[in-house]
Order: C-alpha cells, then sequence, then structure tokens
C-alpha cells in the first residue's frame, strides 16, 4: 500500500512536469489556460497523497483550495483576459526558441535539476529526491518559457508555473509546512494574476498588442 | 492434464492468425458507430483476405524477384515474432528464448524492411513515397522504441519479455512507478505510429497524399495483397499483445498450461484488446491527423517521455 501511494505521488510529480512539456509545445492562449489548471489539479494530488502519506490534515486543505483557485479560478480569469483583447489577441505565440529546440533545452534543464537535487542534503518523508527534483525542474522550465514566449499572457503562466514547482518542492520536502504559508502563496498568485491584467490591458490599449516586443523600445 | 510447450507453442501463432483482423475489424465497427454509420461487419477483415486470396495477381513490368517475395518474408517474421513474446502463457515456450525484446524488435523491423522495399522495386510513384515516408517515420520512432526497451531492461533486470511481465506482476510499486507509466506512454504513441493510427496517418483513408504506410503496398494484387492486409493486422494486434502481456497488465495469464486456462487466458487477451481498441477509437475520433512536418513533433513528445523515463529510473526512487 505504502509503495504504491509512494510511487502514485512520484507519478503525479512526472505529471507535472510533463504538463510543463506540454506548455512548451502550445501555441495558444486556451491551450496554456487548460495545461495549467490540468497542472494544477495534479499538483493538488500531489498534496492529498502527500496528506495520506503523512497524516497530516493541513495537506487536504491545501490541496482543495488548490483545486478550487488554480484549476478552476485563474485559468478562468486568464480565458477572460483573451476574451477582452479578442480582437489583438494573436493567433499563434511568437517564439524566440522554436519548439523542438525548446523541448530539447527543457530536458537539459530537467537534468540539471536532477543533478542539483542529488547533491543536496535534503531528506524528506515523501520520495525526497525525485519530487523535490521534479520540482526544482518545474521552476527552470518555468522560467526558460517565460524567457522565450513574447506574450504577456505566456509569461504570466510561466510566472503562475514556477509557484506550482515551488509548491511541489515544499510539499516534497517539508510537509508540515504551516497552513498559513500555503495559502500566502496562494494569495501570490491571486496577486501575480492581477497585476499581469493590469499589465495586459495597458498594452493593448497603448500598443495594441500583446506581445512584449514593444517594451524593448526606448522611451523618451 | 497439462498441454505439451509444443502445441502451446502452435497455439500462440494460431491466436495471433485467427484474431488478428477481428482487432481491426472491431475497431473500424465502433469508428463508425461513433460517426453515428453503421458501418462494415467486424467480420469484414476476414471477408477482404478471402477476396483476395481468390484474385489474380498482375505484377507491373520489370520488377524483380524481392516484389514478389515480400509479402512472404514479412508475413513469417510477424508469425516468428509470435513465438517470442507471451501470447498466452506467462512461462516461457521452448522457442521463447531464441530471441530477446530487441531480437523481436529486429523481427519487425525486417518485416517492415521488406515491404518497404517492395513498395519501392514497383516502381509506382505513389509506393516508393510510401516507403520512403514510412522509413523517414521509422527513423524517428527508433530512438524512443530503444529507450522504451531500456527502461524495460532496467526495471527487471532482463531483456526477455517473459520475465518482464514477471516483475510487474510482483509488485504494485513497480506497476504505479513513474519510470514505468512513462515508459507505457512512449510505447503507446510509438503504437500509433506503428500501426498507422491517427495523430501519423488516418488508417482507412483513401487519399494518396496523406498515406504512409498504405500507400507501400498500391501494386500489389492477388494472394500477395491479402498477405499484406492480414500482416498488417498481425502486427497490430502483435504490438497490443506486447502492449498489454509485458508492458501493462500482465495478468490472466495461463500458468500452467491446462487447457481451461489457455482459454481463459485467450478470453483475457481478446477483452484486455478491446480495452485498447477503445482506447485508440477515442483518439482517432477526437484528433485529426498531424500535417507530415508536424509528425517529428509528436515522435518529440514521445522521446521525451522515454528519456524523462530513464532519468526517473537512475536518479530518482524507480
Amino acid at each position: 500500500m505504502q509503495q504504491a501511494l509512494d510511487a502514485l505521488g512520484g507519478f503525479s510529480a512526472v505529471l507535472v512536469v510533463l504538463m510543463q512539456f506540454g506548455l512548451l509545445r502550445s501555441r495558444a492562449i486556451h491551450g496554456h489556460a487548460a495545461l495549467y489548471a490540468f497542472e494544477s489539479l495534479f499538483v493538488a494530488a500531489f498534496s492529498a497523497l502527500a496528506g495520506i502519506t503523512s497524516g497530516n490534515f493541513e495537506l487536504y486543505v491545501l490541496a482543495a483550495v488548490t483545486v478550487v483557485a488554480k484549476v478552476f479560478v485563474v485559468p478562468a480569469l486568464i480565458m477572460r483576459f483573451t476574451r477582452d483583447l479578442d480582437e489583438h489577441a494573436e493567433v499563434e505565440i511568437p517564439l524566440a526558441v522554436g519548439v523542438p529546440s525548446s523541448l530539447l533545452a527543457a530536458l537539459a534543464l530537467t537534468g540539471l535539476a536532477y543533478a542539483a537535487a542529488l547533491r543536496l542534503p535534503l531528506h524528506g518523508p515523501l520520495l525526497p529526491h525525485t519530487s523535490f527534483a521534479l520540482g526544482l525542474a518545474v521552476v527552470l522550465i518555468g522560467f526558460f518559457f517565460m524567457v522565450t514566449r513574447l506574450n504577456t499572457i505566456s509569461q504570466l503562466v510561466g510566472i503562475l508555473t514556477l509557484e506550482n514547482g515551488i509548491f511541489l518542492g515544499t510539499v516534497a520536502i517539508a510537509p508540515g509546512l504551516p497552513l498559513l504559508v500555503g495559502l500566502l502563496i496562494l494569495f501570490d498568485v491571486l496577486m501575480a494574476v492581477l497585476v499581469f491584467g493590469v499589465l495586459v490591458r495597458l498594452l493593448a490599449v497603448r500598443r495594441a498588442t500583446v506581445t512584449t516586443t514593444p517594451l524593448k523600445e526606448l522611451k523618451g | 492434464m497439462t498441454l505439451p510447450p509444443v502445441v502451446l507453442q502452435i497455439l500462440q501463432v494460431l491466436t495471433l492468425l485467427v484474431f488478428s483482423p477481428l482487432v481491426s475489424g472491431v475497431i473500424s465497427r465502433v469508428e463508425a458507430m461513433l460517426q453515428a454509420r453503421r458501418g462494415p461487419s467486424v467480420l469484414q477483415p476476414y471477408y477482404d483476405i478471402w477476396k483476395y486470396f481468390h484474385k489474380g495477381r498482375s505484377v507491373p513490368e520489370g520488377v524483380s524477384p524481392v516484389f514478389t517475395l515480400a509479402p512472404y518474408v514479412a508475413f513469417a517474421c510477424y508469425m516468428t515474432v509470435a513465438m517470442l513474446i507471451p501470447v498466452l502463457t506467462s512461462f516461457g515456450l521452448p522457442l521463447g528464448y531464441m530471441g530477446d525484446i530487441l531480437g523481436g524488435a529486429f523481427v519487425l523491423s525486417l518485416a517492415a524492411f521488406a515491404v518497404a522495399l517492395a513498395g519501392l522495386d514497383s516502381g509506382s510513384p505513389y509506393a516508393g513515397l510510401g516507403s520512403s515516408r514510412a522509413m523517414m517515420v521509422s527513423v524517428l520512432a527508433e530512438p524512443t522504441l530503444i529507450f522504451v526497451f531500456f527502461t524495460v531492461a532496467l526495471i527487471s533486470k532482463t531483456d526477455l519479455p517473459y520475465v518482464m511481465g514477471e516483475t510487474l506482476r510482483s509488485s504494485w510499486g513497480a506497476v504505479f512507478s513513474p519510470t514505468h507509466v512513462l515508459s507505457v506512454a512512449a510505447f503507446f504513441l510509438m503504437i500509433l505510429v506503428d500501426t498507422g493510427r491517427i495523430p501519423i496517418e488516418s488508417h482507412s483513408s483513401t487519399l494518396e497524399f496523406g498515406m504512409i504506410d498504405e500507400a507501400r503496398i498500391f501494386e500489389h494484387s492477388g494472394p500477395e495483397m491479402a498477405l499484406l492486409k492480414w500482416g498488417s493486422a498481425m502486427k497490430q494486434f502483435l504490438l497490443y499483445t506486447i502492449f498489454l502481456n509485458i508492458l501493462v497488465f500482465p495478468w490472466g495469464l495461463s500458468h500452467d498450461g491446462s487447457p481451461s486456462s489457455v482459454l481463459v487466458a485467450l478470453l483475457a487477451l481478446l477483452a484486455k484488446m478491446m480495452v485498447v481498441a477503445a482506447v485508440v477509437v477515442a483518439i482517432e475520433s477526437s484528433f485529426s491527423k498531424l500535417r507530415l512536418f508536424k509528425i517529428p513533433e509528436f515522435m518529440g513528445a514521445g522521446f521525451i517521455l522515454s528519456v524523462l523515463a530513464i532519468v526517473t529510473f537512475y536518479l530518482g526512487g524507480r
């Protein structure tokens, strides 16, 4: 039983990373939103499984809040941004790095995350190395995604996945973290969505586009 | 009473020969029903094969014997693979150890090679196009398949298909381990590729430009066409069997070789096939065919799954 639970926990952590890979392939906003929702769902599953293993009630609460906030509310908000901007939203998101090279880079980043995580003297009660390493991989790929996708909404999704990665890593090495901290991180997500919402509006109104390329221009 | 191993060995090959067209028939029938059509009978592939066997053959001018021999070579290859893998029994049969999982893969690629060669030999532009496309696709699929085999070998510490099934039966932890699930997913994508299913090729299309595997056999006719059609159903059956009885669900196989347990194993295999067929139908009905130049992206996805499987195995909990 314990063995199967451990394996399922590791499996949901791997699914989170796979969604992150999927994000690199997706070239439309609604694809981003769906993948983010699924990624959050698997993070919640990981948290709930950690709850079963460690018998920590707070992890169930965190899982439930994650499902409500990140599987339903945030993706819905993202979709609303795009609906408002319909006439401005680009059909295909411009990429600084093509899909195949992005995927290879992400593979390399995953390897790097594993190599780094194995050298850290961390031992959690739950599959210590794999899950923490996968959380780290999600963070690295999220950064890569933000750097190479020239669209504010993609970058918003990127920063949200960073939070998913951090949450995964935290639950893996410190499943007993206080509920308040977890909720604060979640609150951060909502703030990020709001701030980015303002940025998206601003760009759309001033520049009639949601790509970030015009931000490079000097103002004077 | 137990059946002698030789009889079991023959039964494995017979299972493949007799039931492989049925699986194809069920897939196309269910697919038609999902599209609100009545669809062909599930026995249609048998009727087709019967019809082709009774037709005369015509051979393009100036072809070499390769063209005529290829269907027989391919057919023999598929029958050989059925001896290497656990179709009905969970214990190794006398000839089961003459090749490992890599050996089986080599025999399967020999079959693909023979058919592709015949397509090129025919001199028809469409058959040649099909052959060269099929080769391109299989080159892209190869790395993933090799990584999946490595993963299997790493998990079970051997490359014998019978032992892999045993490893899975022995522990639930092995069944749900990330390494195993990832390599299963990668192998499933490669099955879709190798059986010519939707993201790569539409199976029943008659449009030459979208064809890959089907185009290779354009110039064949009569009994050879029957063998090729039968062979492609057999290839599908073999890949599903490898997928089910080695990688995913190695339960329900006969442990002692008694007639009743073999019958149960046969029924269980067919039931499991129907589940895979349902998944394939769901995929065929909900996705569209990829553009030819998007195929490498699909293969890349499979490759990433298999590489992640290996990385997870070496660097994490298995």
